[in-house]
Formats: C-alpha cells, structure tokens, sequence
C-alpha cells in the first residue's frame, strides 16, 4: 500500500470510528484461514437480522477513472458476497457507495452510522471466533519480537481487560462460546500450553459422562487452559444448576491464560491454581468428582505409589491411579488416556484393583481422530466410587461426536445404565 | 518369472527423473503391439473432482477394491471434502478411476458405480468414445500396466505419482478379437458388491469386565455379538508367529532345493510368495490352507496360504483344527466385522500390531457367518495375474 493509500486508510479508520463502529477490522479476511480476498476495512455492527456481524466494507483507493471503477466494483461485489456486508464504499478522499447492483458508485457525505447495540443482539459462534482471532492477532503484533508464544496470549488477554475494552460486549454476549473461541485461538495460534487441547464436542461429551449434580464440585487435575472445566459449566448452566470448579495445572503462565479467560467472560465459579497434582493437598483432600485429559505420555521422574501396591512412573497409569484413589464415596471421575492403559502389562495391577474397588461405569474407545493434535486411538475410562459393578464398554467410531451428544443414543443408554 | 528390458529414451532435462521412464518403458509389449502404442495422455484426459464431499460420508477408496476380481466390496468414511461422483459430472460411464498411490485394480465405471461417490485418492481418465475404454482399464491392471503404475509411485523421493506422469505410459491399441473375447469374461460383474456392513459403527454393550484383565479385549467384544456365542481362537486354531528368515538370504527366483517364504508383502497384495529361501531356512513353516494375517499396519489383510512355505516376519498363520474350515474363519477375519474387531484388538498407538496373546483370546463366531466365495473365490489370483493371461498369453 502506498504512502497516500496508508494516509486514506488511516482518514478512512477515523471516519468510521467518528460514525460509531467501535470494531473495525483492518486488511480483513472474510474466514479464518481464507487468504484470498482481503478487505481494506471492515465494520462491524448489529445487521437487519440483530446479528453482530460486518456491515460495512471500505476499499482505498488512491486514484480512481472510469476503467478501475468498474475493476473496483467487481471486487467490491466479491467482498460483499463474501463479508456479508450491507454497505460497501470507496474512499479516495471522498466517500462513495456502490449501488445495490454494483453497477455505479454513488457519491455520500460521510459512511453511515451503526446500529444501536440492543439486549438481544446475538453473535454467530464462528463471527465470535472471527472477530476475536482477528483481533488478537492486531493485539500481538505489538508484543511479537518480545515474548515467547504463551506470554503473547497473556499480554494479548490482558490488554483486552485492560486497555482495549472494545470487545467487552463480545464476551458479556458469548459466555461460552467466547471463552470456547479464546481456549481454541490459544491452543491453534499462540501455542498455548500444548497441541493436545480437547476439542469442545470431546470436552462436552465428556462433562454428559460425568453429570455433576447441583452444587457439587469438580477438580481437573491437570486442567491446562480449562476447557473441560467449561464444558462443565455450560452443561450445568443448560441444567440449570450451579457447579464449583477448580483448575491445576504445573504451568504458571497456562494458569494465568486460564484466570484471565475466566476474568474476561466474567466467569467466578471457575477457579485456577498452580499446582503439581501428584503433589498437591487439593487433590488428596478433594471430596467432589474429577475430571481429566492429561498430557499423553508423560514420564515421572519419581515413581508413584499406585492402589495395588506397586510403582510406576508411567503417567498415564499414574494419572488414572490417581483420580481413582482419591475419589470419596459416590463421587465420579472421567479420564481421557491413550489406549495402551487398557493393555499393557504395567497397568495390569491398576485394572484389576479397580474391578475389585471401584465401580468401572464406563470404558469408551474412541477412534484415531477424535483428538486433532494426535492420530492415536484413545479411551475415556469413567469410574465411580461405589459397589462394582457391570461395566458399559463402548468402541465408538467416527460418529463418535453424535453418540457423546445429548442426543446420542450411547449417551441415552449410558445416562439410563448411570441413573440405575 | 519377469524378463529384463530396456528402452533408449532422451533426456531432455537436468531435472530428468529415472523412475518416470522406468514407469513408462520398462515392460514392452509383444512386438506385434510394441509397434502400434500410444502415450496415454494422447488418448485421455484427467478430470477434476467434482463438488464439495461431507468429511465421514462413505466413499470408495483403492482399498475398496478386491484384488481378485475388480469388485467394489466396502466404503470407507471420507477424511476429504471432494470426490469423483456421476451426480456432479466429475465422473462418467467408461471413465477409468485409477488409483494414485497404490497397486491396487482401476475400476471401469459402470452404471453400477452411479450411487458411490470416489475419493480422490483415484485418478479420473475420460476417453473419447473411439477408444475402448474397456481396453485401456484392462492394460492398466494386467500385470506389466500394474507394474508401469507402481514404477511411478517410486519416482520423485517416493511422491505420489501425479497425473502428467501417469498420461505418459504408453498402452498399445487395436486388441484382437481373441483379446477382447477374453477380457469380456474378466470384466467384474457385478461391479459392486458392497457388504452391508463396511461401514464401521459404533457399539456397545454391558459386560463383567472381572475376568478380563485386558480391557481392549473387551472393547473388541463390544463389537459383535456373536462372539457371545464363539469360542476363542486358541480353542480352535494353532496361532504362530516367526522371527522369518533375514532379507540377505531371500532370493528372487525359485532354485533347487529352495522353498517359498510368505512375507507380509504377499499377504498384503494377496498373491502368491515372490521370493523363496533355501531348504532349512525359518523356524516355522506354513501349511497349505493356513490363514496369513498381517500382524503389523492400519489393516489386517487376510489370505489363506495356497502353497507350503516359511513363514515370514510379521505374519502371523492360524492352523484351523478340527472341522474349522480355513475358507470359513478367512472369511470372517476378513469381512468388514473381522476387520473392525481385529483393529479393536491391535496394539501400538504408532503401528498397530496383533499380539499372539490377544489373537488366542480373539472371539470368533460359532459357526461362521458369510459366504466364503465371496472373500476367497476359488480363483485365487489377482485380478492383475488373470488379465496378463487373457491379454498377453
């Protein structure tokens, strides 16, 4: 872009700021990852349909004749169709808009002004995650060349509270969907904690196995950037209940990540802690359920002491012993581990003690693929501390999602088996 | 037995890539046709995948294909979003799908083939309606228009092969009536054949886990219900693996006092031993009518051994006792349901593999169900072996 066209842009940004629009999007692009059409600028407000979404598109321009007038209108009529957009101008120093049809341009005084923000504006989860993405990617660029990956998203976070308060609507609107969208931009794009996130029907499918009751508590012991923890929280708020949450995680900065997601979208019953869970008084004297997808493959530098009597320092065994030792009486846990804990020679012992002391309700097998960052087939063991009892075993394929939805026909028969 | 050939070719670029010409010229044609070939791309052209494809709709891959016989027999979901379907014109009758990694059949598109839709791991051809596309589809899948195919999967640092190098394999015109006569025998009939069951699917069941200290077993169980009426594997078979023989001491030619040696390549291409080893060579040996099983990989190809031989590594051979017949448990370890259960049983998160163990307590339906044709025709050649014969003698 030229020295003049920067200057337009900048006359341009300020126009549309003086008529209202609080969010206006520079060199947008109408999808995640699409990179082809890019826009100049990009505002956003409420459309005809009470939807916050992008109404107005400007393209700069430094010249314009009859012959890029028409070139400009065709690429306007793409943007258009593409952004959604209702308004779509030209600024070469002057303000005009296309006409409906593309077909001319029309000259105006200045672009028109937004409508109001009412109470029930609502926001499409993907122009949630849009927005957001776009936004901290401009938010980061100023921290770039200073900080390691993690530290950006914080920076980028904190600004958001802090400074740039023009997406406080976005969470106050979204709850969890906007906190959904953050976990997953951090996971993807700011490298978060690690690739192994929970993708959310993982995270929910998981929260239906484990059905906390009205005000009883769930600890994730190793709970990253929180996103089973929320996934919690929106089947209780869809149940109407009320549910304590706590988070911990060895990571400090992953820790704050997660406070400062739950800050955002104003969530208080969401509580992080930094903190070792094969070390940490909170999960020994913990008396609600637990619910966990740690880090696959870890290996202890110190071996752990497992129910049956022998030691490991596998972290998977380690992980499942752990929940299943510390469980109170009728508290449950759902785990999420590679499958080799179901096989292997080392966690043999495990298995058997927990047949003989616990209630194994579930063992679900899921197919390579449900976990995105890893092509390996895993498992979500569900235990509870109660009589043994028959076990329901499930190999799930790819519809995997649907079963572990509310209306899967697994779940039905799981919730059915659970209530018995 | 294979003979050697050579061609002279020029190499017009410092970019030049052996493999490609390899592909394209190794195997010559008999002389009567060697003289009247044409380089495939002046006789087809490729044809671009047509509309968007939902990711886990079923599609046909190369691996749906039977060896034997050209057949569709299975779907799997699809992990793109494009495919070959006749519903969006990306794909005709008398288009040949030809695969674009892999040694498996080309499929002539027939009018049976109008409700799949085909991953884009094929390649699309269309021919104009001169040529008979029957006669293309045959020279590609006889033995040496499969090896000219599998040539070009190597070239390139083991690239896929793309399309420009597949259209540069030269194929011979004007078949005899003799020719034509015999392929029309070979052309699959019916096209498709789809087991009802390809499509794996989630179960579940509720069962006493206390005496099954492995809980992937268990998962395989959740499978079928069947096996709640079989019997284990150990019960009914001799279940034996091999450390096989060391690759210095294969040879490729059968010489006096050498016996075949059944490698997991031959089980996954289901085709007879392609190298032999001396007599005295390999701990365990294989009797004619044992199951093969490859205990290594994604998927678990099934053959029965149709020559005594040594058992290679990474080959697993089940010897059925008693009255169990060796088409009838094949059959089943092959099906769709087999082949889910055998993948639910397998360990190794990076390569899965089939422990003895497992296989022993591996349930298996009491009796079997299925046809065993359908999975192990008496014909057991490959599809590729019987066209080289119909065609070229």
């Amino acid at each position: 872009m030229s020295e003049r066209e920067s200057s337009l842009e900048e006359r341009a940004h300020a126009a549309l700021r003086q008529a209202g629009f609080s969010v206006i999007e520079r060199d947008a692009r109408p999808g995640v990852g699409s990179s082809k059409l890019r826009a100049d600028l990009v505002a956003w407000g409420p459309n005809e349909q009470g939807e916050f979404a992008p109404v107005v598109l400007v393209e700069v321009k430094s010249a314009r004749s009859e012959t890029t007038d028409q070139r400009v209108l065709a690429h306007l009529a793409s943007y258009a169709n593409a952004f959604g957009t209702e308004e779509n101008y030209v600024f070469d120093g002057e303000w005009w808009i296309a006409g409906e049809r593309f077909d001319r341009l029309h000259p105006v005084e200045v672009p028109r002004s937004p409508r109001p923000l009412e109470e029930t504006t609502s926001v499409t989860p993907d122009n949630a995650r849009r927005l957001l993405t776009s936004s901290m990617w401009s938010i980061a660029n100023q921290f770039r060349s200073q900080k390691p990956p993690g530290e950006i998203a914080l920076a980028v976070l904190r600004h958001l509270k802090t400074e740039d308060r023009s997406l406080d609507w976005l969470f106050s609107l979204t709850g969890y969907e906007g906190a959904e969208a953050l976990i997953g931009i951090i996971q993807r794009q700011f490298g978060g904690r690690s690739p192994d996130g929970t993708p959310p029907p993982l995270a929910e499918g998981m929260a239906r196995l484990l059905r906390p009751a009205n005000d009883e508590r769930v600890l994730d012991p190793f709970s990253g950037l929180g996103a089973l923890l929320w996934s919690c929280r929106r089947l209780a708020a869809e149940h109407h209940r009320s549910v304590n949450l706590v988070g911990i995680d060895r990571n400090p900065t992953t820790v704050e990540l997660a406070t400062e997601i739950a800050s955002l979208t104003d969530s208080g019953d969401l509580v992080f802690e930094v903190g070792d869970a094969f070390d940490d008084p909170i999960v020994a004297n913990w008396d609600g359920h637990f619910i966990s997808h740690p880090p696959f493959g870890l290996r202890l530098a110190d071996p752990v002491l497992l129910p049956d009597g022998r030691d490991s320092t596998n972290g998977d065994v380690a992980v499942l012993a752990l929940v299943a030792a510390n469980l109170d009486p009728g508290r449950r846990a759902v785990v999420l581990l590679p499958r080799p804990v179901l096989y292997r020679k080392t966690s043999e012992g495990l298995r058997t003690w927990l047949m003989a002391n616990r209630r194994v309700v579930a063992v679900i097998g899921l197919p390579p693929g449900a976990l995105d960052s890893v092509s390996i087939p895993t498992t979500i063991v569900v235990i509870e501390r109660s009589e043994p009892s028959d076990t329901i075993v499930a190999n799930l394929q790819d519809d995997w999602a649907e079963q572990l939805s509310a209306d899967g026909e697994f779940m039905g028969e799981y919730t059915e088996r659970l209530i018995q | 037995m294979t003979s050697s050939a050579w061609s002279f070719v020029r190499l017009e670029s410092s970019q030049w890539d052996p493999a490609q010409y390899l592909g394209s010229e190794l195997r010559t044609y008999p002389d009567s046709y060697s003289r009247t070939t044409a380089e495939l791309g002046d006789l087809a052209f490729a044809v671009e995948p047509g509309s968007s494809w939902l990711p886990g709709s079923p599609v046909v891959t190369p691996a749906s294909v039977d060896p034997t016989n050209g057949r569709v027999v299975r779907s799997f979901p699809s992990r793109g979003v494009v495919a070959h379907q006749i519903a969006d014109e990306s794909l005709a009758l008398d288009d040949i799908l030809v695969p674009v990694t892999s040694a498996s059949p080309a499929l002539l598109v027939t009018e049976e083939h109008a409700e799949l839709a085909f991953s884009t791991r094929f390649f699309v051809l269309r021919l104009p309606r001169l040529i008979k596309a029957s006669w293309i589809w045959a020279v590609l899948n006889a033995t040496r228009g499969v090896e000219a195919r599998s040539a070009l999967v190597g070239s390139r640092s083991q690239r896929p092969s793309g399309v420009s190098q597949l259209l540069k394999i030269r194929v011979p015109l004007h078949p005899s009536k003799g020719q034509l006569r015999r392929l029309e025998d070979l052309l699959p009939f019916p096209a498709v054949d789809l087991q009802e069951d390809s499509q794996p699917r989630s179960r579940w069941r509720t069962m006493d886990l206390e005496d099954l200290v492995d809980w992937n077993l268990a998962l395989a169980q959740a499978d079928e219900a069947e096996p709640e009426r079989g019997v284990e594997l150990g019960e009914i078979a001799e279940v034996v693996a091999s450390p096989g023989v060391p690759k210095r001491e294969h040879l490729e030619a059968m010489l006096p006092n050498t016996v075949p040696i059944w490698r997991s390549e031959d089980v996954t291409r289901g085709r007879s031993p392609k190298a032999w080893v001396p007599e005295g060579l390999g701990s365990v040996m294989v009797h004619e009518g044992d199951v093969l099983v490859n205990q290594i990989g994604p998927r678990h190809r099934v053959i029965i051994a149709s020559v005594p031989g040594v058992l290679g590594s990474k080959v697993v051979a089940i010897r059925p006792a008693g009255d169990v017949q060796s088409d009838e448990l094949a059959a089943y370890l092959a099906s769709s349901a087999g082949q889910r259960r055998l993948g639910s049983i397998a360990t190794g998160s990076t390569m899965p593999s089939l422990s003895l163990r497992a296989l022993r307590s591996f349930r298996v339906p009491d009796p079997f169900p299925g046809t065993p044709e359908r999975y192990f025709p008496e014909d057991r050649r490959n599809l590729s072996e019987k066209l080289e014969e119909a065609l070229w003698g």
